[in-house]
């Protein structure tokens, strides 16, 4: 990694979180909110060693953490996404994969990426209501893996 | 070393979580506090730039909001507008009233005598409140008597119950006009004559002062009809009339500083030495 690389990187980062913090964290649809920070995290890992994506991953989700007050959820939740799905980001990005093998397993990624952070949080107490945690799990992974798609097919595949 | 390299991702991932949850830990206990505040104030160092988007959100609802209730306040408005009008409507009724009977003196009883013919009440004002001999006296239930005699602070009142008692009535609805005098068989009741049998007068119909005696006002309550009498060979008929006041349980009252009309008096002088 070089040091033009890595500036870009830092710096698309922060425009990344700083949208999520100002804007995407505001903007709920059916009570979910889109997670940019968990799209851009899985668009560069495909892009680097596994070691470098957990530090990125860490990184990101310790300022996701400290701009919504949650702290150590997207951390624990990112970290954890990104060591148990590093392999397969990598080989979706490596290859060329079917709409439906893209969504599925983008779905899946941030299904168990939003899966973590509600069993984390219900441990500290964070939701108390059964529906908050459905909506949680289901809205946000629709609307994320909705804009990720958009995304892949308009950017991110050329 | 090797071995270390190959699980250094799961050595990584697993200080990260420890990381995390020591995060976790900390932020219920309160140990990341001044963490926190730092953060809440890089975070609305952010977001102040776009709070105008946010602002306006809001302005927007509330615009909403305040154009429903506009809506209903000027529905509302209407209505009290409306009644307001009614209301001065019905000030300027009443006002048109009471300025045909001006300054009321109000009086409370003192005296009753209403075990005889010659019945009377006594009153606590006299000619210091301005009370002279011939004014009328009512209640909120209608007509009284006449003031017959007056003191420094006492006065004394013929109550509709005497057999001297006159007055010149009609009819509110038919305006068919009679005297109207006490009919000694029961207290409350007068009765009205010289009505004649061609006017219809029904049961419930109001009596009231006509103000053609010179003597009371017009428009002083008397009473409800409550049974009409045609004799044969009679032209007239006669009408009895339930007054609604009580002079038993009659407290307090008050006095209309009604003075007749000299004018007419002098006509009725003349008329009389002429005939």
């Amino acid at each position: 990694m070089n040091l033009p690389g890595i500036i870009k990187l830092v710096l698309s980062g922060s425009l990344v979180l700083i949208l999520q913090a100002a804007v995407l964290n505001k903007l709920t649809l059916a009570g979910g909110i889109i997670d940019l920070v968990l799209l851009f995290l899985i668009l560069q890992s495909g892009k680097y060693s596994r070691t470098q994506s957990l530090i990125m991953a860490a990184i990101l989700g310790f300022l996701a953490d400290a701009t919504t007050d949650l702290w150590g959820l997207h951390l624990f939740s990112k970290v954890s996404t990104i060591y148990l799905f590093h392999p397969l980001i990598s080989r979706i990005q490596n290859n060329r994969f079917l709409f439906w093998q893209i969504a599925l397993y983008l779905f899946l990624i941030l299904f168990t990426h939003n899966a973590i952070f509600i069993t984390i949080s219900l441990f500290t107490e964070l939701y108390a209501s059964e529906f908050v945690v459905a909506t949680k799990l289901f809205s946000d992974t629709l609307f994320t893996l909705g804009v990720g798609l958009i995304y892949y097919f308009t950017a991110g595949n050329r | 070393m090797r071995r270390l390299i190959e699980v250094k991702d799961t050595i990584l991932t697993a200080l990260l979580l420890v990381a995390a949850l020591f995060l976790m830990a900390e932020r219920t206990s309160g140990g990341l506090n001044n963490v926190r505040t730092v953060s809440v104030a890089f975070l609305s160092l952010i977001e102040e730039p776009l709070s105008q988007v946010s602002t306006y959100r809001q302005a927007l609802e509330t615009n909403r909001y305040l154009q429903r209730q506009n809506v209903l306040l000027q529905d509302e408005l209407n209505r009290l507008r409306s009644a307001e009008s009614e209301l001065q409507s019905l000030r300027s009724m009443l006002a048109l009233k009471t300025a045909g009977q001006p300054d009321l003196i109000p009086a409370k009883v003192i005296a009753k005598q209403l075990t005889g013919l010659n019945n009377f009440i006594t009153l606590d004002a006299g000619e210091r409140q301005g009370v002279k001999p011939g004014m009328p006296v009512i209640s909120s239930d209608g007509l009284v008597g006449t003031i017959i005699l007056t003191g420094s602070g006492v006065s004394q009142v013929m109550p509709y119950a005497n057999t001297l008692f006159r007055a010149s009535a009609r009819i509110q609805d038919s305006r068919a006009y009679g005297v109207a005098g006490w009919s000694r068989d029961q207290q409350r009741v007068l009765h009205l004559d010289y009505i004649p049998k061609t006017i219809p007068v029904n049961i419930g119909d109001i009596a009231e002062t006509s103000g053609y005696g010179n003597r009371y006002p017009s428009g002083l309550i008397l009473g409800e009809v409550i049974q009409t009498d045609s004799k044969p060979g009679e032209d007239t008929q006669r009408v009895l009339i339930r007054s609604k006041v009580e002079l038993h349980t009659l407290s307090e009252l008050f006095i209309i500083p009604f003075q007749p009309d000299s004018s007419v008096q002098t006509l009725q002088n003349l008329q009389e030495d002429l005939f």
